[in-house]
């Protein structure tokens, strides 16, 4: 009676699903295994570098310098003032025929230069010094402000390119 | 014939069941046996947590850069010629158990402007998941203390210069950190890696 039953289970159990059983056994184990040992990753951190960048513009309509690079910066500027005849043609003007009223507000005059007293910050723009200057009859005149910009960090930056040193 | 094998395979299946039957009586039949005071753990983690992050770095307006108390995962430096590159990535070990175990260091792009501590030693021939260089720390992580926190730069020079091995656009790194059970103590610190990580 037994071994006819077990005949009838073991008849419905096929070689194959035997084997199945039995290596999905040994996977089981041997995975077990490998898990058995302690371990453990971190976040990972991601950092890139960038380039810093010292570039300005003179936007002459608003009458601004615009710190367009990406680190904070000294501006100085010159002001270059030309005078034009009727034809349009430069013409050569001594600084002692005419008056020119200075706006400096802000920036400090020195050695042919005007130095902004403050530091620029990234995308931020600063009013440029500029000048008013008397007319002279049948003659143009036109002033155009020329800047440079410098990285503000290390102070010394600017004092060995420039030969300023900014009040603090 | 046939009919034998599979009495075999049964025959096998059934002594399988019966050793674990008596194993687990055996067992049980033991700690009936034997009177346990106090507290029995069993240590599953090398450490409650196990971190890796860095402090945020700020301009200030006056150019000059520094880092913040807020910690992150990722950082965009700027290099400024003159002025040092402030970056500091560092582990945190929590709640560390008495499991003995290595910590290991994957670094994938090139750190600029700054030195690796000098208890990182460089495994030769190593590679981690990301591809980079392994460095395996030379420090002690299994002297009983419970919490560490461990730099992995010296914090860097001013740049006299733009590094000269980084192209004008970009530059990166990315690090990350493997903390790994010890079972072996023969194990060098490049076989227990490549065993369970490579």
């Amino acid at each position: 009676m037994k071994t006819n039953l077990w005949n009838k289970i073991s008849s419905k159990i096929s070689k194959k699903v035997l084997v199945i059983m039995l290596a999905a056994l040994c996977l089981v184990s041997l995975a077990g295994g490998a898990y058995a040992y302690l371990m453990s990753k971190s976040p990972e951190v991601n950092n890139e570098y960038e380039m810093g960048s010292v570039t300005c513009v003179v936007n002459a309509e608003q009458n601004t310098i615009t710190n367009t690079g990406n680190v904070p910066a000294r501006v100085r500027a010159a002001l270059v003032v030309n005078w034009y005849d009727e034809s349009g043609a430069l013409t050569y003007v001594p600084s002692t025929d005419y008056q020119m009223t200075l706006n400096l507000e802000g920036w400090t005059a020195s050695g042919g230069y005007y130095y902004y007293d403050g530091i620029v910050q990234p995308e931020a723009s600063v009013t440029a010094p500029s000048a008013n200057v008397s007319n002279l009859d049948g003659l143009h005149c036109k002033v155009t402000v020329l800047a440079d910009a410098i990285q503000a960090a290390p102070a010394a930056a600017a004092e060995d390119a420039w030969g300023y040193s900014f009040p603090d | 014939m046939k009919k034998n094998k599979k009495w075999i395979i049964a025959a096998v299946l059934m002594l399988l069941v019966l050793v674990g039957t008596l194993g687990g009586a055996a067992y049980a039949r033991y700690t009936k046996q034997v009177m346990v005071t106090g507290t029995v753990s069993y240590q599953n983690r090398l450490a409650e947590s196990f971190g890796l992050k860095e402090h945020a770095v700020e301009t200030l307006e006056n150019g000059e850069q520094t880092l913040v108390e807020r910690e992150v995962n990722a950082n965009n430096y700027l290099l400024i010629p003159g002025m040092p590159v402030m970056q500091d990535p560092f582990f945190t070990i929590s709640g560390r158990s008495n499991v003995k175990a290595m910590l290991f260091m994957e670094m994938s792009g090139t750190p600029i402007g700054v030195e690796l501590k000098d208890y990182w030693e460089k495994l030769d021939g190593v590679t981690g998941q990301n591809g980079g260089d392994v460095y395996v720390y030379t420090g002690d992580i299994n002297d009983g203390q419970s919490d560490y926190q461990i730099a992995i730069f010296e914090q860097g020079e001013a740049l006299s210069s733009y590094p000269s091995e980084i192209d004008q656009q970009s530059g990166a790194f990315k690090a990350v950190g493997y903390l790994i059970q010890v079972n072996d103590d023969a194990m060098t610190p490049s076989e227990l890696f490549t065993a369970r990580i490579s």
